[in-house]
C-alpha cells in the first residue's frame, strides 16, 4: 500500500513536473513571439513629369520589438533623379544656369526656363521607442541624407503619455536639423548678382528647430482622431543656389537674369488634425486630414487628404485617396523683376520666382491596391495623379503621374 | 433636372448623416472593445511607405510642409 502511495506520489509529481515544464515553454514561446514581430516593407516609388524630372526611388524599412517595452525602426532610402528642372527665369530666357549636380547648361523644352541635372541620393533614418511606465514612452529617431548638393543631419525626441483610461495620448516632442546646401560645385552664387558677374561663396548653412504638442482621442471603438500643433523656426541659408530670376519689361522682353534671395530666417506653424473612422456593419474604413500651415513668408495653405477603404473578397483591399492643396504666395515671390530700362538700381531686399513659391492649387487623385498575400504579407499598387495650377509664374500649369509598389511582411 | 439634383442633394445629406452621427458619437471604450482600433487601417500615423512617399513628393513641390512630425524634410529636392 505504502509502495502505491509513493508510485501514484511520484506519478503525479512527474506529470505536474511534466505540465508545468510544457506550461513554461508555452510561455516563453509566446514571449518570444511577442518580443520578436517584426515587420519588413521593401518598397519602390516611380515619379515622373513629363518633360521634366524623372525620380526612381528604392526603399527598405523594418521595425519590429527589441523586448516587451522597447521597439526599433530602421528606414534606407536611394533616390536617382534625372532631367531637367524649371530655373525661374522667363521661358524664353537665354540664360544657362551651371553647376546643377551632373548636369549644367542643357535645356529641354527651350530657352533657359529648365537646366538638365542628374543626381543620386542616400538617406538612413533609425529610431527607438521605449516604455518607461506603463502609460509613459519615449521616442528617439535620427536621419541623415545625403546627394551630390545637400546634405541634412537631424533627429527628434518624443513623450506620450495616455491617461488612465488609454482614452487620451498627450504628445511632446523637440527636433533638430542641420543642412548643409550648395550647388554641386560646392559653391553658392552671391544673391541677386548677375549670372554673368560669377561671384560664388561656399556651401550655405541652414539650421531648423521645431517643437511640437499633439493629442489623440479614442472617440468610440470605431474612431479615433489626432491634433498636432507644431511650431518650426530655421535659420540660415533658405535660397536654392541654382535658381534665377529674370528682370523684364512688361511685355516680358529680358534684360538679365539674377541669382534669386530668399530671407535668411523662416518661422512655421502648423496646425494638422486627422480622424480615421470604421463604417459600421462592414469592413470598410475612412480617413479624413486638415492640415493649415501660415509661416512668416506668409506661405498660408490649407491641405485636405481623404481616403476611403474597403475589402473585396477579403484578400483584395481598394482605397481611393484625394487630396487638394492650396497655398498663397511668399510675399518676396515675382514672377519677373519687372523695370523699364534694365538698370539694377532699385533691387527688393528678397526676390525669387521658384513656381513652389507661388499661389498654387494641386489636387491630387489615386488609387491604392492591395493584395493580401498571407495573414501577414501584403503587396501594395499605388497610382496618383497630380494636377497643379500656379496664379502667376514662369510656368504652365503641370501634371505628375507616381507609382508606388511596396511588398511586406511580417515575421513573429 | 432640378428635381434630379435636389434628390441627389438630399441622397448624399442623408448618407453623409449616416457616417457622421457613427463617427462622433462618444463612447467610453473597455480595452477588450479596442480590436476594431488596433486594425492597420486605423492608425492614424497611416502606411509607413505612403506616408513617407506622399511627404516626399509634397515636400518637393509645395510651398509649406510639415504637421505630422518633428526634424525637418532633409533633401534639397529639385
Amino acid at each position: 500500500m505504502a509502495v502505491t502511495k509513493t508510485l501514484k506520489q511520484q506519478l503525479t509529481l512527474a506529470a505536474g513536473a511534466l505540465l508545468g515544464h510544457q506550461a513554461a515553454d508555452a510561455a516563453e514561446s509566446t514571449d518570444a513571439s511577442l518580443y520578436n514581430s517584426w515587420t519588413v516593407d521593401v518598397g519602390y516609388l516611380y515619379y515622373s513629369e513629363p518633360d521634366k524630372i524623372t525620380v526612381d526611388t528604392y526603399m527598405a524599412m523594418i521595425s519590429g520589438n527589441l523586448s516587451d517595452k522597447d521597439t526599433v525602426s530602421l528606414g534606407l532610402v536611394f533616390d536617382t533623379l534625372t532631367g531637367s528642372t524649371p530655373t525661374g527665369a522667363l521661358p524664353d530666357s537665354s540664360v544657362a544656369v551651371t553647376g546643377v549636380s551632373g548636369g549644367g547648361a542643357g535645356t529641354v523644352g527651350g530657352g533657359g526656363a529648365t537646366s538638365s541635372f542628374d543626381d543620386t541620393r542616400l538617406a538612413v533614418d533609425a529610431s527607438w521607442g521605449h516604455e518607461w511606465q506603463r502609460l509613459v514612452r519615449s521616442d528617439v529617431s535620427a536621419y541623415v541624407s545625403v546627394e551630390g548638393d545637400y546634405t541634412a543631419i537631424g533627429g527628434g525626441l518624443g513623450i506620450e503619455k495616455d491617461t488612465e483610461d488609454r482614452a487620451y495620448t498627450f504628445t511632446a516632442a523637440i527636433g533638430g536639423s542641420v543642412d548643409k546646401v550648395s550647388q554641386s560645385n560646392e559653391q553658392t552664387p552671391a544673391p541677386l548678382s548677375e549670372l554673368s558677374d560669377a561671384i560664388y561663396y561656399g556651401k550655405g548653412d541652414k539650421n531648423t528647430y521645431d517643437v511640437l504638442f499633439g493629442l489623440s482621442k479614442i472617440i468610440n471603438r470605431r474612431t479615433a482622431a489626432m491634433v498636432n500643433i507644431t511650431h518650426s523656426r530655421s535659420l540660415g541659408y533658405h535660397t536654392d543656389p541654382y535658381k534665377v530670376i529674370s528682370v523684364a519689361d512688361a511685355d516680358d522682353a529680358e534684360f538679365t537674369t539674377l541669382f534669386e534671395k530668399r530671407p535668411d530666417e523662416r518661422e512655421r506653424y502648423v496646425l494638422y488634425s486627422k480622424i480615421v473612422h470604421e463604417i459600421p456593419g462592414g469592413d470598410d474604413h475612412l480617413d479624413f486630414s486638415y492640415r493649415y500651415h501660415t509661416d512668416s513668408w506668409d506661405v498660408n495653405s490649407h491641405t485636405v487628404e481623404m481616403g476611403y477603404s474597403f475589402d473585396v473578397r477579403i484578400r483584395h483591399l481598394f482605397k481611393p485617396f484625394g487630396r487638394i492643396y492650396y497655398q498663397q504666395a511668399a510675399n518676396f515671390y515675382q514672377r519677373t523683376i519687372v523695370s523699364d530700362d534694365g538698370v539694377l538700381d532699385n533691387l527688393p531686399e528678397y526676390a525669387s520666382s521658384d513656381p513652389r513659391l507661388a499661389d498654387m492649387l494641386s489636387v491630387t487623385a489615386g488609387l491604392k491596391y492591395q493584395y493580401k498575400t498571407s495573414a501577414t504579407g501584403s503587396i501594395d499598387f499605388r497610382l496618383a495623379y497630380i494636377h497643379r495650377q500656379y496664379g502667376s509664374a514662369v510656368v504652365g500649369d503641370d501634371g505628375t503621374l507616381f507609382l508606388t509598389v511596396d511588398l511586406g511582411k511580417g515575421f513573429d | 433636372m432640378r428635381t434630379f439634383v435636389y434628390l441627389i442633394f438630399c441622397i448624399t445629406c442623408l448618407t453623409g448623416c449616416s457616417i457622421l452621427e457613427p463617427m462622433f458619437t462618444p463612447e467610453d471604450v473597455k480595452p477588450w472593445q479596442k480590436g476594431i482600433l488596433a486594425k492597420k487601417q486605423m492608425s492614424l500615423k497611416g502606411d509607413p511607405i505612403d506616408e513617407y512617399v506622399d511627404e516626399h513628393i509634397y515636400f518637393s513641390k509645395e510651398g509649406s510642409t510639415g504637421g505630422k512630425g518633428v526634424g525637418g524634410g532633409g533633401c534639397g529636392c529639385n
